[in-house]
């Protein structure tokens, strides 16, 4: 064996092997979330449609203009589907469904991945920093929590959205924001704490690593497979979010198309009964979402669980 | 003087109960301790599963706060936070942990958890620090290959050794030995073993050995000590507390060391069962009314047992008579 400890090893020597080693190295995550899409055929259809659909929205709704769209077409009440050009029927105030899904989904959806970026990111770093410090910290904080979870949601919710006159999409999402990062945040923190007692975040202590590094550089990243699948399952459930306080008129304004709005048609019992296309395709469609983000986040549970693993079989 | 000098060390853990979560009892795990360890030796620390073995070693290396006592590195006071800070303790002080598994980041290539302790205290340039990390995989007989791997690709007794690279990185003074072949098999005991006495050699590290099995202890130490509920019962020579013992609990635990000897099978049987004998009638006279260790009393130079004032007395005659 060659000893290092005399003679220094040459740079040409030093970057083979290194190049020898990341070949020999085990495969990144990227490829193996890849792989297991490739084994599984409906994930792989679910994570390709909700891309697509989320691109398609996000173009599509640049080129219609909205005010017109929102604006009453008496001479086409209740168009039934590719009637006079409307692809998918009009609503009772003549407004195209189509293009009121287009435009509602990208406001939904958007809504959505908003609430769920603004809602992960504090409630994983309040679950980590709580679970990992304990003491003290970790009982104020959770007295915060405690405190939050006694406040009805909805309720608190209605009233704020009453309360402010001039809301919008981005005020609606941070009004949610502040209540639903409550369930992520417990389920980070009962992981942390369990992570807190291994002997490698003992190790790092004794290696002179300071604890904000050992949070989010050596906690975080062994409980990364749980904050994935807890993100995209919360990313299907704040579609739902939205659509429920829509659809009972608290979401967005009236004059903004969502998903929410579209499918409160059928309050209406005319509409269940006669008008299908009034509410049906927004019905569907969140259907359809809701039903491929899981498809897609048990992808992801199963990347990081290598016993689940359907690749390499 | 001595490397470090633990004096009266106490880690009390409180256990709260009740409607108001008042603190309504204490755990004590480590219980007015006090051994020193000079440069280049080994110390061992032996006793039964709870008796506070390993709270004493993270006390020490700071992974637990003492609740009492002292603890000085070098003659300097390092049982508070901001004083081990202060002297970069942590570079001179590291541990060895039990469960090599669980002590390696399973997220990390060993490059990045051997380099941990050398990016916190040396900031070396890459370059560098990757020979740092060669020559210390070199000293645990890894290869280079090693270098890209996670932890989880490893057997476990590689897994130590990789532990034992990390934590003579620094070349520190004293590393804290945490039962560190206790979870391995016996012909990759001896190998981590020896890797740990050639690391002693080569850069004349003091080692804090804990352990629960005396034939290792016997291999490895210098001078050891017996812990008993948080308190230490016997502390001396290698010579002392194997050949010498004089407080019953030690000669119980001697004598539950299994023997290969088929031969005599019989005789050790019986020796065991006369020492369980008489620890069952004497036990009351090694240990106070609350079930707890006396406090040590020095019989010889290198020799401490904790002894009842009674025995001492009677000890004092034995060995003048024996002089």
């Amino acid at each position: 064996m060659k000893n290092y400890t005399k003679q220094t090893i040459n740079p040409e020597e030093l970057k083979k092997l290194t190049q020898e080693a990341q070949s020999q190295a085990t495969p990144s995550t990227g490829r193996i979330v890849w792989k297991e899409f490739k084994a599984d055929r409906p994930a792989l259809l679910a994570l390709i449609l909700v891309v697509a659909f989320i691109i398609f929205v996000t173009i599509a709704s640049f080129f219609i203009n909205v005010p017109q769209m929102m604006n009453t077409h008496i001479m086409s009440y209740l168009n039934r589907p590719l009637q006079d050009g409307y692809l998918l029927g009009a609503d009772t105030a003549g407004r195209s469904i189509m293009q009121q899904l287009i435009v509602g989904s990208r406001n939904s959806i958007g809504i959505a991945i908003g609430l769920t970026l603004i809602s992960s990111t504090w409630g994983i770093a309040w679950g980590l920093i709580s679970g990992y410090f304990g003491g003290f910290v970790d009982w104020w904080m959770q007295r915060v929590y405690d405190f939050m979870m006694m406040l009805p949601m909805t309720m608190m919710i209605i009233v704020l959205v009453t309360i402010i006159h001039n809301y919008n999409a981005v005020t609606l999402t941070l009004i949610f924001s502040c209540f639903y990062w409550l369930g992520t945040s417990r389920l980070i923190r009962s992981r942390t704490l369990a992570e807190t007692k291994k002997d490698y975040v003992a190790a790092s202590i004794t290696s002179g690593t300071g604890p904000w590094k050992i949070i989010f550089g050596g906690i975080m990243p062994n409980i990364s497979s749980l904050i994935v699948v807890d993100t995209t399952l919360s990313f299907a459930e704040n579609i739902g979010v939205e659509t429920g306080l829509s659809y009972l008129g608290f979401g967005l304004p009236t004059k903004t198309p969502s998903l929410g709005t579209l499918i409160a048609n059928a309050n209406d019992p005319n509409n269940i009964t006669q008008y299908w296309w009034t509410w049906l395709p927004a019905a569907l469609e969140i259907i359809i979402l809701c039903l491929a983000i899981s498809y897609i986040g048990q992808v992801f549970r199963r990347s990081a669980d290598a016993s689940q693993r359907q690749a390499d079989r | 003087m001595s490397l470090i000098e633990v004096k009266d060390l106490q880690v009390h853990f409180p256990i709260r109960s009740g409607f108001w979560n008042r603190i309504s009892d204490w755990v004590k795990a480590v219980d007015g301790v006090s051994f020193s360890i000079d440069p280049g030796e080994t110390f061992g620390l032996v006793g039964e599963s709870g008796s506070g073995k390993t709270t004493t070693g993270r006390a020490i290396v700071g992974l637990e706060q003492a609740t009492g006592g002292h603890i000085l590195y070098q003659g300097q006071e390092i049982s508070l936070k901001h004083a081990r800070a202060r002297h970069a303790y942590n570079q001179n002080v590291q541990m060895i942990f039990q469960d090599s598994l669980s002590s390696l980041n399973p997220r990390k290539r060993i490059e990045t958890i051997i380099a941990e302790p050398l990016r916190n205290f040396e900031h070396l340039d890459q370059d560098a620090e990757k020979i740092r990390v060669l020559q210390l995989l070199d000293i645990v007989g890894l290869g280079p290959d090693a270098l890209y791997k996670y932890p989880y690709q490893f057997s476990g007794g590689q897994r130590q050794r990789i532990g034992i690279a990390r934590a003579v990185a620094t070349k520190p003074k004293l590393i804290i030995a945490d039962e560190p072949v206790s979870a391995l098999d016996l012909s990759v005991q001896a190998q981590v073993l020896n890797f740990l006495k050639k690391i002693q050699r080569k850069f004349g590290i003091s080692y804090l050995f804990i352990s629960h099995d005396l034939g290792v202890i016997q291999h490895m130490c210098d001078r050891l000590a017996i812990m008993n509920h948080g308190r230490l019962v016997e502390v001396g020579s290698r010579d002392d507390i194997y050949n010498h013992p004089l407080h019953i609990y030690t000669k119980r635990l001697l004598a539950a060391i299994p023997r290969v000897d088929v031969r005599h099978r019989q005789e050790h049987q019986l020796e065991r069962l006369r020492i369980e004998k008489v620890y069952q009638e004497q036990e009351n006279d090694y240990y106070d009314q609350n079930g707890l260790a006396y406090p040590l009393t020095p019989v010889s130079k290198t020799h401490l047992v904790a002894l009842s004032p009674q025995m001492i007395e009677k000890q004092d005659l034995k060995l003048q008579g024996v002089d």
